[in-house]
């Protein structure tokens, strides 16, 4: 029987759980007093490399790695997401961890608030900022949301390495074909409702978007106001929300064996972010957003007034992949079509959440 | 002459385990201090200064008692012999 292995990252700490012979193991909370972000699994390596980006409120931000499974956590000396001089900033948070192609076994990338790329070529030890797209000339545009103003979302095309994708809020999608030297967004098709242009060339506030498993050009999206699919890698989007409840909400994944299946978590509207009808509810499809469903049952189903951050959902990389979601009131979820089981409880908010079977 | 530095309990894990190190005097300012700290113990400074070698928004700084924000800053003046004193502000939640 296979292993699953979790991290949740938290406002204050990372948590790190195993499931071993179908019940889980959770592992007392790491990192105290430090918001993680972002955590990823690098599942490239025989043991799996694992990540988190933590940040003191104190002591300022850090990519720490672990390469046995958590038991202890490592750093460089020197930071190792910095800004070169010349760009006149300083690191707020690192926001996303992603690793690169099973083809470039030592390429991770950063996303970073404020909102900037950066590349490992080290395995994911240290990293260099992406000049292009920092020095991109939209860049004074974009603008910071309630939350900061980050990269957030990177998607390597699983075929094509000279071409990657990232999101950010705001400013929206941009993309590369030419290995990063040159970016240009890619937001045809998604409204803002909150810039006098219903469909502006940038400055979308795109929540998170997320790879489909079959269709190396297809792509999902939930942005801020709205459900969006892409049929040619973001060159243009078309409106998947009919059949939700509500366009609103934070994160969209992608089963990353299924294609077809993709899972958002909806909210009513920006300016009502609850449940509808205050129900914990997972929407998911399985034709890439013709039609939606509830997923699974056991979830609270009614006083459920708190929400989903926009990478405190995923799945694990299973045949039939396991989902996990965690909430700003500290829960902590799996499950799927078979229905949900509480993980954890009276947690800090989490804020990132990643799984990976461990063969 | 040396300028001695009291580490607080939470960045001791960066300095060896030490609650107070020592750093080469001779005329230098705060921000010399955490210079000639950075070539030494590098994962320590990063937790006072950002890389643009800022002070920390919630890291607060005296100088034999006198917090950096009423002097000049990290343009401070640090005679041979002073205490550096860093002391995590009062923040979070």
């Amino acid at each position: 029987m296979t292993d699953t292995l979790l991290l949740a990252g938290t406002r204050k700490g990372l948590l790190l759980a195993r499931k071993r012979g179908g019940s889980w193991h959770v592992e007392p909370l790491a990192l105290p007093m430090t918001a993680v972000y972002a955590v990823a699994i690098d599942t490239r390596r025989r043991t799996p490399r694992l990540f988190a980006s933590a940040t003191s409120e104190h002591w300022g931000p850090t990519i720490l790695h672990s390469d046995d499974l958590g038991a202890s956590w490592s750093e460089p000396d020197h930071a190792p997401v910095a800004f070169p001089k010349d760009a006149d900033t300083a690191l707020a948070r690192t926001w996303q961890i992603q690793p690169g192609r099973p083809s470039e076994p030592d390429v991770v990338y950063a996303g970073v608030e404020p909102s900037g790329l950066f590349r490992s070529e080290d395995g994911g030890l240290t990293y260099e900022l992406v000049r292009p797209l920092w020095d991109h000339p939209h860049r004074a545009d974009w603008t910071p949301g309630a939350g900061g103003m980050a990269v957030h979302t990177i998607l390597p095309h699983p075929a094509d390495q000279a071409r990657m994708l990232v999101a950010m809020s705001t400013g929206g999608v941009y993309r590369t074909f030419d290995g990063g030297a040159s970016w240009s967004p890619a937001n045809t098709g998604i409204k803002t409702t909150f810039l006098p242009e219903l469909y502006p060339e940038y400055g979308q506030c795109v929540h998170k978007a997320a790879q489909d498993a079959g269709d190396g050009d297809r792509l999902y999206l939930q942005n801020h106001n709205g459900v969006y699919r892409s049929d040619d890698w973001g060159g243009t989007w078309i409106s998947i929300a009919d059949g939700l409840p509500a366009e609103f909400g934070f994160p969209v994944v992608a089963d990353p064996r299924r294609p077809g299946h993709a899972y958002v978590f909806p909210l009513v509207s920006d300016g009502f972010r609850f449940a509808p009808d205050y129900r914990c509810r997972v929407y998911g499809t399985a034709d890439a957003g013709k039609s939606w469903s509830e997923i699974g049952g056991g979830l609270p189903t009614s006083g459920f007034y708190t929400t989903v951050m926009r990478d405190a959902f995923t799945t694990d990389d299973a045949d039939r992949a396991g989902l996990y979601f965690g909430t700003r009131s500290g829960d902590l979820y799996a499950g799927g079509a078979e229905g949900w089981k509480q993980m954890a409880a009276n947690l800090p908010d989490v804020l990132s959440v990643r799984a990976a079977v461990l063969e | 002459m040396t300028i001695t530095v009291l580490v607080p309990g939470a960045l001791a894990e960066y300095s060896g385990g030490l609650r107070q190190v020592t750093v080469p005097g001779g005329g230098t300012t705060v921000a010399g201090v955490f210079d000639r700290l950075a070539a030494d113990l590098p994962a320590l400074e990063r937790r006072i200064r950002d890389e643009r070698t800022g002070i920390r928004r919630h890291v607060n700084i005296y100088i034999d008692g006198t917090d950096i924000r009423t002097l000049s800053g990290t343009e401070t003046s640090v005679p041979d012999g002073a205490t550096v004193h860093i002391i995590a502000a009062v923040s979070g939640g």
